[in-house]
């Protein structure tokens, strides 16, 4: 007699549990729906679950994972819109060095708006990319208007082993590796740092792309890590966003704000800058050298990146 | 009769522990590797075929070791080997990545031959471990597949804390060097534990139950 109310309740509950999780589907915010994202290319790469989607503007978004935020923001076509901060103040590397680029290595591809609007700007400089992932390589040049060309070309191999298979040294390296899910931790030890160093040419700059949710132990070990490698550091940060770019050289002195302004102001001049980099050096210039922080410096021995990115520092330190 | 229980037990401790190192230092291996050959998805594959390789070889052989008759002495030579290999990791691991590095065999085969030469004998010999401890535990035919069914999950179960504690907490505390250390000094107090076990036997006789 028991039975058919019993059936009735399971099949009562679980009406109401899939029509709460329908309910919950429609209602949770997107990031796709909240700007209009039409996605149109959705595919598993060997590291990433790799998205392209496109806004009405037309412009194109990467992304990596659902859960994480955009990778890379392009409008094919147009490499002069460069719509994150951090890649604008990424292009600070350039107002520290001594002369115009003339060789350029990023390590991580993403979108490609890095590498397109360095060409954009400097026409003669020659310019490698190591991306570890060939599928990104891939949606680059399909979807995202990248073009490599016989002086940009792509590697797909991991940073650290195309660093240390090719002799070859830079003006400015650019490390954009990480991500803020995801922190490959042989990309930030001291012993990485020293490989880096080792391929700049004198008077070089390493421009690295840091990313920090907040003041955690990880955060905190980095900068101790590039003190203990580089003699100067500057740190930028970029457009008040959490994104921070660490600029490394690997010879003692000292970059004045005026100098790397005025250098900024002649490197732009009479070439197609989308933006005012000498006004962002100014705004954004921090030297870091002799900054004292309190953290152990990450090895190939000890670097639980993932792990510190959980610990609070007590006292904000930067 | 009790101290047959005590005997039974330290089975057990071992299949635990010994579970627990081989993750341990699977985990701690794409440490090892990564400076060298990244911590790609091929570096993964490789290293968990390999530490499957070298389990299924010791099953294997440690069958074949087992069916001669297994003691206590037996198991305190064959945790030996590996605990001794293990410890040697932080000395001889960095060497042998840096010079298969230099032969440059691409990105697949690469880590799969470090893995090969680095993990494959400790793990062969941590193998063997589990059917010889089933031969050294089940003295009644009878009950053979209830004894060997506790001892593997045992030894799961010890596997689960070793993969779990040295990634969220080992690498934390210790790096990978020195956990290194800590594993092959485990494995070495296995050994100790496993020349008490042949003592006390010895000392009990033959079984009258």
């Amino acid at each position: 007699m028991r039975q058919p109310w019993a059936t009735a309740k399971l099949l009562g509950g679980l009406l109401l549990i899939l029509g709460l999780g329908l309910l919950l589907d429609l209602a949770w915010p997107t990031g796709g729906q909240a700007l209009q994202l039409r996605p149109i290319y959705e595919a598993d790469s060997l590291y990433h679950h790799v998205m392209v989607m496109e806004d009405p503007e037309g412009l194109r978004y990467l992304s990596f994972n659902r859960a994480m935020g955009h990778q890379s923001v392009v409008k094919p076509g147009h490499p002069e819109l460069l719509t994150f901060a951090y890649t604008k103040s990424g292009f600070a590397a350039l107002a520290f060095l001594d002369r115009p680029p003339a060789s350029v290595l990023f390590v991580g591809l993403g979108g490609g708006s890095m590498p397109m609007y360095l060409r954009l700007v400097e026409p003669q400089a020659s310019i490698d990319i190591a991306e570890i992932d060939p599928e990104v390589a891939r949606v680059a040049e399909k979807y995202l208007g990248f073009r490599p060309d016989p002086a940009m070309r792509v590697v797909t191999q991991d940073g650290r082993i195309f660093l240390k298979r090719n002799p070859q040294r830079y003006d400015v390296i650019f490390l954009d590796a990480y991500n803020d899910q995801a922190v490959p931790f042989h990309l930030t030890t001291r012993e990485f740092l020293e490989l880096v160093k080792s391929r700049l040419k004198p008077g070089g700059v390493v421009a690295s792309n840091i990313w920090s949710a907040d003041l955690n132990r990880f955060f905190t070990s980095q900068i101790k890590t590039y003190q203990a490698v580089f003699p100067q550091l500057y740190l930028l940060q970029a457009g008040r966003t959490r994104n921070y770019i660490f600029l490394a050289l690997a010879e003692p002195g000292r970059v004045e704000a005026g100098a790397a302004v005025a250098r900024a102001r002649a490197l732009t001049r009479d070439r197609p800058w989308s933006f005012d980099l000498a006004e962002l050096v100014e705004a954004e210039y921090d030297d870091y050298s002799q900054h004292q922080v309190e953290a152990p410096v990450l090895s190939d021995d000890y670097a639980p990146v993932n792990l510190m990115r959980h610990q609070k520092e007590k006292s904000p330190q930067p | 009769m009790n101290q047959r229980k005590l005997l039974g037990l330290a089975v057990y401790l071992i299949a635990f522990t010994s579970g627990a190192v081989v993750m341990a230092v699977e985990i701690l291996g794409s440490r090892v590797l990564a400076p060298f050959f990244g911590n790609s998805i091929f570096v993964w594959g490789s290293l968990i075929s390999v530490f499957m390789l070298g389990l299924a070889a010791g099953y294997y052989l440690g069958g074949v070791l087992a069916e001669r008759g297994a003691s206590f002495a037996g198991l305190a030579l064959l945790l030996l080997a590996p605990a001794l290999l293990v410890s040697l990791y932080p000395f001889t691991a960095w060497p042998l990545c840096d010079w298969l590095f230099d032969l440059d065999l691409g990105e697949r085969l690469g880590p799969l031959v470090a893995s090969l030469v680095l993990f494959t004998l400790p793990t062969i010999f941590q193998g063997a471990i589990s059917p010889y401890l089933v031969q050294l535990m089940v003295k009644d035919l009878g009950r053979v597949g209830r004894g060997a069914g506790n001892l593997y999950a045992v030894s799961t179960m010890g596997s689960i804390l070793g993969t779990l504690g040295t990634s969220f907490f080992l690498i934390l505390w210790l790096g990978t060097k020195a956990s290194l250390l800590l594993m092959g000094l485990i494995l070495g107090l296995l050994v100790i534990l496993a020349g008490l076990c042949h003592r006390l036997e010895a000392g009990l006789g033959p079984e009258t139950d």
